[in-house]
């Protein structure tokens, strides 16, 4: 598969989907303009992960702020993330937050709740 | 449409939020656009941390605001002058204030205020049942948001906001919201 790299900006977080290094990262602020667009090339990345043998991918959610339009679309991300898996694929999701900000566990709690996808909950070193 | 409005509201609060108890954190009155977005809620962030203002209160203020001009910049209704808006964070007393007010069409005033009357009337448990429920809800408008934005302001600051809507002609009111954010 292709590398899949978005720079961080002040609104928006850093994307490497690095099959080559087996580094699969999502990190920073997401607030961006346009939640939608933003995460449509990682939906699009993520629905051409191969389903036939495929290798393990252990992707990391490093986000310390997630805005209420990026939270609509990372459960759209997580929704995909488990219909691949349900039809081949082998993704294992990390779910990292800080444990003196409650707010990022919540989160992903609230999307094992909604979109029925089991998390690996990471606490961050503080 | 009278503009003049918003820059009459706009010094009334900065009058308002001066005095003893009372300070102003950050303010601005202008046109909005993404940039705004950052560096009005980096630097109320950077402000209330230099104050020593509690994380967790950083955290919710950061949120409330970034909800409150981001729903600017996606509901703003004035095409013939970009997207007005004004923004005030006050310290008054042992809280903060957040204030935002724009422009928006009538239509999606009536909308806004039967949202945020509904919102009102509910406890922590009912705003959250309802924030699970929205967020379960496959169905989010043309501009992408699916009203998470004011449940999260209402969430955050334990559903201790305010609101006006004020006609500024036939098409178009002022809508400002207040956020108050307790530091206890």
């Amino acid at each position: 598969m292709e590398k899949l790299f978005i720079k961080e900006t002040l609104n928006s977080p850093k994307v490497i989907f690095d099959p080559g290094k087996k580094r699969y990262e999502i990190s920073g602020k997401s607030f961006p303009e346009n939640a939608r667009s933003f995460y449509q090339p990682v939906l699009d990345w993520v629905g051409d992960i191969p389903k036939s043998n495929p290798d393990k991918i252990r992707m990391s959610f490093m986000l310390d702020y997630i805005s209420s339009s990026s939270v609509i679309s990372l459960k759209q991300l997580l929704a995909k993330i488990k219909a691949m898996n349900e039809t081949g694929a082998n993704i294992e999701v990390l779910w990292h937050y800080d444990p003196t900000d409650i707010d990022i566990k919540e989160i992903g709690e609230e999307y094992e709740k909604v979109v029925g996808i089991k998390l690996q909950f990471v606490e961050q070193p503080v | 449409m009278n503009l003049a409005v918003l820059e009459n509201r706009y010094s009334d609060l900065l009058n308002r939020y001066t005095g003893p108890g009372k300070r102003i954190i950050v303010s601005y009155h202008g046109e909005m656009d993404q940039d705004r977005v950052s560096m009005l809620s980096y630097t109320a962030e950077h402000q209330l941390e230099t104050q020593g203002a509690r994380r967790s209160t950083i955290k919710k203020t950061f949120n409330i605001l970034i909800e409150l001009l981001q729903n600017v910049l996606l509901h703003s209704a004035s095409p013939t002058h970009g997207k007005p808006f004004y923004f005030v964070l006050a310290e008054n007393m042992q809280d903060y204030v957040a204030i935002c007010a724009n422009v928006v069409s009538n239509q999606a005033a009536k909308k806004i205020q039967e949202t945020l009357d509904d919102i009102k009337k509910m406890n922590e448990r009912q705003l959250k049942n309802h924030y699970m429920e929205v967020l379960s809800n496959d169905q989010y408008s043309a501009k992408g948001g699916a009203g998470l934005g004011l449940i999260t302001v209402a969430l955050k600051c334990n559903n201790n906001f305010t609101f006006n809507c004020i006609p500024l002609d036939e098409q178009v009111s002022l809508f400002e919201m207040t956020a108050i954010i307790s530091d206890k």
